[in-house]
């Protein structure tokens, strides 16, 4: 697309000529350039088309018969608009809609929680009727409605802009939201009111004009002018979502999005919006050490010393890698660049990521596509077993913006998961199988040819044998192939088990280093760019071994808990209950804390201060609203717990910025002051070396005779303070999804109580049935249990 | 009798090159299955046409011909409006409502026969017009109600399994 | 299948319906010179079939009057565009598409194919109203046994065109006879209007450019195809051609529908072909053109039953339903039932229309109490004027217009209903009680089983 040549017209607006783009809402042009405010309600350009239906935006066009909808209508050359300010007609019209509007709207402002921050409340002082001429009751509802456990409903003061409707149906596509019935008798529901079982359900609540629709826990809490709103990044996945936390007498009521256009568009995911670390009280406040009696609390110093003298003595006993450090990519990058220099100097291991594949994913940063690649990807394809959803929140919301704009959307996977239905390839593969259908597709598109294909990839097999092995139609391979060898703009989103070789092996086939395009890993940690940018890199898997036989005799869990985490949580626990020094940073007691020699306290999400590199690359700044609960920072008490060592950390986030800036390739450029509440993409792209060939795929796991192969990926409704939080718990309520074939055999219905067995355990949800889902598989919302791969058996209970 | 339920979703999508198309027919053969558009039959809907239960019901509470209550074994429908209110479609209404001793809209005691008003049903010059089980009677006269009722009580409707 | 009442007369002027009883097999419709006009279109380019329904100066039949040449040249010919025939005929009053379905099936299809052939169409779709389940059975038939001779689904004769109808049934709502909800419908959403642009040429049934018409206008494409356009525009007022059907009902001798040229008056309809009034009663008033219309006045007989013709009175020729109105009906019953209809069926998506209809309807309530004050009826107008022009779709105009009429024409019926504190009315007028269908009431629950 070239944006040189952008057409414009010419209008006037209550007299003002403005020129602006040609298609440009009336609405945003009155706005923008002309400095005039038409009133909206309905009109939310992120909801997709304008719809009309609020009729709040009615002008005058001279020439047209009667009054016009600002926001339906594009700017015309040498259209003569006259608003409510120069036109009779169109005043009285705008009175006539406030009027309709107020006719059922309860008076109720001094106690409604949108009271003071409320466009219907505005807009009525501004323009409004002075009195209502309606004597007749107004209708009444059943209110609060609890839509879900996080958001409640008051019909009474909803104006039907359907802004929430087109959300859940437009944006988040979940459909869950909707109006029924019809007329004055239209209600917004769910679905035999069941909760709104969605992620990204929060969204609505800051769509809402009015205070209709308001977060449970937000009600009543505070009134606009007693809080305080700080601007930060959350920091619950690797998108980076940038967003308002609302304070009010210390605490943290409310999270609104801070729309970062680039990052999150204005939307946040639930876990985003709801998930809270609390209570406060049941945090690690202190330092523990474990004595006869379990766990007891210790002074800083003496266990900020302690810990020092431990880690130097084992390290100088055993040597290089006899110490490991394992974060979790939720560190800042500048906590971790103090555990990186402390882990240096201690020779020791570091593991930052639960799969080691992830630590390679640097070698595809020529590749590596922005966010907004998505928004003009001609074609998306989404590889892996997990939703994209799952990895990274709202980056699910933008791979369905880009299909509604006419990207060819291609899922390959297990199937199951929410993106099929619409999409227009759908390749089911085994489970775990991402590598075996890259290595296919990059052969594929190397045979299929194009302008932009470079065609030497090394085979490690046919588009045959590969394909076989991934369990996927050759032909549907080839088709996808051929899609993507002709696509301008291709974006690969990957979410897991696929393995470094096989996306730079396809990207360097699609030419993807030179194109518009690029190649979206999703990591799983919020900061694991950051945290491998600064040396923390590795995966958690390859330290096991090492573990086990005993060649690590002290190990420091900063944020990473392989207990809870891991597929491999037994061999975990055996082995650590083997090391001889075990230290566990965590906010609360965890899996690893019951084997812990010594605990300290971790600074969550509201408690940080620092900066963070989104999956894209991109450094923004967190900013804190609370001390953290022990009342010292972690970075700062990690500068002291370096002293203990003699090694040099900084502990103040503003200068350890500022000297990753200087020192590190990946902050290059940057300043602390300059990154800005919106943080630009500051990143350059390596070139691109030829991959060195595409290994040969291992072959997906089979499962034994009579059993199902689990996919067990983590959702993104779990973690420490997903699980704490009462409101979420409809949302990470387990379930089992299995093959429509597999229910029938087995007399399983829908909504039935079924028991996943497996090897590790047994694991109880309500079964949905799919008929997409590969038969012969079980789907669980439930990491941890077992890996993907392992046999299970499914019963009803 | 899902399955089949399925299966005759899959024909109607057939007919469109858009699945979503298929909801009203998918929503009739689903009334038909079930008597009314429970919360069973809209997800047994959903799941033949691979869309959100909701949306479901969000259609199908925005017409008027699908039941999103139990109704009687049969549906008595009697236009009320201009045309035939202004040659005696009140009068007519009550005498059904007399018959049935239920007020429309409304089910009969026995649960055979529900009776409710509706809106234009076209054909105004024909009327007054009283729709019985999707079947237009026209020329209804009063005289007529007791006759008509005494065979509703008689009949099952037929073809139909009410669940 | 028991066979509908009183259809009109055979009438040689008439080219929808010049015949009695029905011809509903193919045969009889071949034997009377069916599918000829198809034979004659498919030696016809895109461009002449336009042409010649430009000639014809027809105008759409659905309400609007739209000129169904115009509209079709909206519509180049190419692929993945479709076809929809508007057979929602939920307008109060009107049942005239109906007799067309009923009577003379074949002839709507052939006017269908005639069209997708125009077109070059990926399909056709009949969005017949869920109400009219005879008239869905009967056009599948006719489909069934135009797809064994070969019209529908195998290459039209000397072409490589194979034309594809399909009968789509609604499921009560009037709103979804309005273009764009009958599409959004459709596509399987609420039938709910949405803004033009885009308009159906350019996204309509399945997102796709689409050509929206009445059955009544399809209908008419054979005869205007086999005696040609200007032949057609001979017949009628020069700005409205042709004869329509017009549903004739309420207070008069003989109601029905009547295909009438369109240079005749109210007079001929009504007096003419109606008989007139019942013994012993007067003309009040009559609805020229469905229920949404302004209603006209006795000494408005005479007013001609073209387009513009009604406009020039005051109101619009609308879908043609034509309701009689005697000298013992309520006024204002009658404004409460029509403003009933519209809430019932307001679809709700935008604000004046949903709040608007309901508002005036529960005033208006109040008024036929005898409740209502003398400011009341002020506002009552107020309100009208704050609806009308002010809403997504017309339908709310549907509303205000005829009330806003109801009142002008007789306010005093009104004003006595304030003074008197009831209805004036005898017990033995019409319309006594009232039984609109509540707003979307649920059905109250079934006893077991
Ligand atoms: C509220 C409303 C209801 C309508 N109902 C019908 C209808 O039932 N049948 C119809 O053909 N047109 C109806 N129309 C008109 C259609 O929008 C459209 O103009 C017409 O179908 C176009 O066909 P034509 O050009 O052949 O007349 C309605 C319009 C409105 C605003
Ligand atoms: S009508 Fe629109 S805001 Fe409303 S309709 Fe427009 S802006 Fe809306
Ligand atoms: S008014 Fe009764 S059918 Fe038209």
């Amino acid at each position: 697309m070239s944006a040189t040549q952008i057409d414009t017209v010419t209008l006037t607006v209550d007299g003002r000529e403005i020129t602006v783009p040609k298609g440009t809402p009336l609405v945003v042009a009155a706005a923008e350039h002309a400095g005039i405010e038409i009133p909206i309600f309905c009109y939310e350009p992120r909801l997709g088309p304008p719809i009309g239906a609020c009729r709040m935006c009615l002008v005058e066009i001279e020439g047209a018969p009667k009054l016009q909808a600002a926001c339906t209508l594009s700017c015309g050359d040498g259209m003569v608009v006259r608003t409510a300010g120069t036109s009779e007609q169109a005043k009285e019209a705008q009175d006539a809609v406030l009027e309709f509007m107020l006719l059922n709207h309860p008076l109720d402002c001094p106690v409604c929680d949108k009271g003071g921050e409320c466009p219907l409340q505005d807009l009525t002082f501004k323009y409004g009727p002075g009195n209502s001429r309606m004597t007749l009751p107004k209708r009444t509802y059943e209110k609060p409605l609890p839509i879900s456990p996080s958001i409640v409903l008051d019909r009474e003061r909803c104006i039907l802009c359907y802004r929430c409707t087109r959300f859940s149906s437009d944006v988040a596509e979940d459909g869950e939201l909707v109006a029924r019935e019809r007329g004055a008798a239209s209600v917004i529901a769910t679905f035999d009111e069941r909760p709104y079982d969605g992620v990204f359900s929060g969204n609505v609540t800051e769509l809402c004009p009015v205070g209709a629709l308001l977060p449970t826990a937000y009600r009543f809490k505070a009134r606009p002018w007693e809080i305080v709103n700080v601007p930060t990044v959350c920091t619950g996945c690797a998108t980076g979502c940038n967003t308002w936390s609302t304070l009010r007498e210390n605490r943290v009521e409310r999270i609104l999005s801070r729309n970062h256009a680039a990052v999150d568009e204005g939307w946040l995911c639930d876990k985003g919006r709801f998930a809270r670390y609390e209570p406060r009280d049941e945090r690690i406040a202190t330092p523990l050490v474990r004595g006869v009696a379990g766990l007891e609390p210790a002074e800083w110093d003496d266990a900020l010393r302690t810990m020092g003298q431990r880690l130097r003595h084992q390290s100088a006993a055993f040597g290089e890698g006899a110490v490991a450090v394992v974060t979790g990519g939720n560190l800042t990058n500048e906590e971790a660049a103090g555990w990186s220099a402390i882990a240096a100097d201690l020779k020791a291991r570091v593991a930052s990521a639960p799969i080691a594949a992830a630590a390679e994913w640097e070698r595809i940063d020529a590749c590596l596509a922005p966010l907004a690649a998505i928004d003009t990807a001609d074609a998306v394809v989404v590889i892996g077993d997990q939703e994209p959803g799952d990895r990274a929140g709202t980056v699910e919301l933008r791979i369905r913006k880009a299909r509604r704009d006419g990207a060819h959307l291609a899922i390959t996977g297990p199937g199951g998961s929410g993106l099929e239905a619409d999409a227009a390839t759908f390749i089911r593969t085994h489970p775990a199988a991402g590598s075996a259908m890259l290595a296919a597709l990059a052969i594929a598109v190397a045979e299929a040819g194009g302008e932009h294909v470079r065609s030497d990839a090394k085979p490690a097999g046919s588009v045959e044998e590969l394909a076989a092995l991934a369990g996927a139609d050759v032909a549907q391979v080839r088709e996808l192939a051929g899609t993507l060898a002709r696509a301008e703009r291709p974006v690969l989103i990957v979410t897991d088990h696929v393995a470094v070789a096989e996306i730079e092996a396809l990207a360097w086939v699609l030419g993807l280093d030179r194109g518009a395009g690029g190649v979206l890993p999703l990591p799983v940690g919020a900061n694991e760019r950051g945290e491998r940018a600064v040396g923390l890199a590795g995966g958690w898997d390859e330290l096991l071994p090492a573990l086990e036989a005993g060649e690590i005799s002290a190990i420091v869990f900063v944020g990473a808990d392989p207990v809870l985490d891991s597929a491999d949580s037994e061999r975990w626990q055996m082995a650590l209950a083997q090391t001889e020094f075990v230290v566990v940073v965590a906010p609360f007691t965890n899996g690893v804390t019951a084997q812990a020699q010594l605990v300290l306290p971790l600074d969550v999400d509201h408690e940080r201060e620092g900066t963070i590199m989104n999956l894209e690359g991109r450094v923004q700044r967190v900013r804190p609203s609370l001390a953290p609960v022990s009342g010292v920072p972690l970075i700062a008490w990690t500068s002291r717990l370096a002293g203990f060592l003699d090694v040099q950390v900084q502990g103040n986030p503003g200068k350890a910025f500022d000297q990753l800036a200087a020192t590190r390739p990946a902050f290059a450029g940057l300043s602390w002051k300059g990154l800005g509440e919106r943080a630009d993409l500051h990143r350059e792209r390596p070139a691109a070396a030829a991959p060195v060939g595409v290994p040969a795929p291992t072959a997906p796991i089979a499962a034994e005779p009579g059993a199902l192969r689990l996919i067990a990926p983590r959702p993104l409704m779990s973690g420490a303070a997903v699980a704490r939080t009462e409101s979420l718990a409809h949302q990470r309520a387990p379930w089992v999804m299995i093959a429509h074939a597999d229910a029938q055999a087995g007399g399983i219905t829908r909504g039935d109580e079924v028991v996943v067995r497996h090897a590790a355990g047994e694991h109880i949800g309500t079964a949905r049935i799919s008929r997409r889902l590969l038969p012969g598989t079980v789907r669980i919302n439930w990491s941890g249990a077992a890996g993907t791969g392992a046999s299970a058996t499914v019963e009803a209970q | 009798m899902s399955d089949t339920l399925y299966d005759e979703i899959q024909r109607e999508i057939a007919k469109y090159p858009d699945r979503r198309s298929a909801i009203l027919p998918a929503l009739r053969h689903a009334q038909e299955h079930y008597g009314w558009l429970s919360p069973e039959a809209l997800e047994a809907v959903a799941d033949g046409l691979d869309l959100p239960p909701a949306r479901c019901l969000a259609v199908a509470s925005f017409y008027d011909m699908f039941f999103l209550q139990p109704v009687g074994e049969h549906v008595v429908e009697v236009c009320t409006n201009l045309s035939c209110a202004l040659i005696g479609a009140d009068r007519l209404l009550r005498e059904f409502e007399r018959e049935l001793d239920v007020k429309a809209p409304g089910t009969s005691e026995d649960g055979k026969i529900t009776l409710r008003c509706v809106e234009c049903l076209g054909g105004c010059g024909w009327g007054p017009v009283v729709s019985v089980d999707e079947e237009y009677e026209e020329h209804f006269k009063i005289e007529d109600v007791a006759p008509l009722l005494e065979r509703l009580r008689s009949t099952s409707r037929p073809s139909e399994s009410h669940a | 299948m028991p066979e509908s009442p009183t259809f009109a007369q055979p009438d040689q002027n008439a080219l929808l319906l010049p015949f009695a009883g029905s011809r509903r097999e193919i045969a009889e419709y071949e034997a009377n010179g069916g599918y000829s006009a198809l034979q004659t279109a498919l030696g016809m380019t895109s461009e002449q079939l336009v042409d010649e329904m430009i000639a014809s100066n027809l105008r759409g039949r659905g309400g609007a009057g739209f000129p169904a040449g115009r509209k079709a040249s909206f519509l180049a010919a190419g692929l993945d565009r479709y076809l929809v025939i508007n057979g929602d005929e939920s307008e109060p009053g009107t049942f005239k598409d109906r007799e067309i379905m009923l009577r003379n099936p074949h002839m709507l299809i052939e006017g269908i194919i005639i069209y997708l052939w125009m077109i070059r169409g990926a399909g056709a779709y009949i969005y017949i109203r869920g109400e009219y389940a005879k008239e869905a059975s009967i056009l599948e038939g006719a489909i069934a046994q135009a797809r064994a001779k070969g019209y529908i689904g195998s290459p039209l004769p000397g072409t490589d065109y194979v034309a594809n109808v399909y009968v789509h049934r609604g499921a009560g709502a009037y709103i979804c006879g309005e273009e764009t909800a009958l599409l959004a419908s459709l596509n399987g959403e609420r039938g709910q209007p949405t803004a033009k642009p885009p308009f159906p040429a350019v996204s309509g049934a399945f997102k796709k450019p689409t050509l929206l018409n009445n059955v009544e206008t399809v209908a008419t494409v054979p005869v205007i195809i086999g005696m040609g356009g200007a032949a057609y525009a001979g017949v009628g007022t020069e700005q409205s051609t042709g004869t329509k059907m017009f549903s004739l009902s309420g207070h008069v001798r003989n109601p029905g529908n009547y295909e009438m040229p369109l240079s005749a008056t109210y007079r001929d309809l009504i007096e003419g072909k109606g008989g007139g009034m019942p013994e012993g009663r007067t003309l009040k008033a009559f609805v020229p053109g469905g229920s949404s219309m302004p209603i006209l006045m006795p000494n408005q007989l005479d007013t001609g039953l073209a387009f513009e013709a009604v406009v020039a009175a005051g109101s619009m020729a609308g879908s043609g339903a034509v309701i009689v109105v005697d000298d013992r009906t309520c006024m204002v019953r009658f404004a409460l039932r029509t403003a009933e209809f519209y809430m019932h069926e307001s679809c709700g998506k935008c604000t004046p229309c949903r709040e608007g209809t309901r508002w005036l309807t529960e005033l208006l309530r109040k008024q036929e109490a005898g409740l209502g004050t003398l400011a009341e009826i002020d506002l009552l107008l107020e309100i009208c004027n704050r609806v009308e022009g002010n809403c997504l779709c017309v339908l709310g105009d549907a509303c205000a217009m005829p009330v806003r009429s109801h009142i002008n024409n007789f306010r005093a019926e009104f004003e006595e209903h304030c003074r008197l504190g009831r209805c004036p009315c005898p017990d033995d007028a019409p319309m006594t009680e009232l039984y609109p269908p509540l707003l979307k009431a649920p059905l109250p629950m079934v006893h077991a089983g």
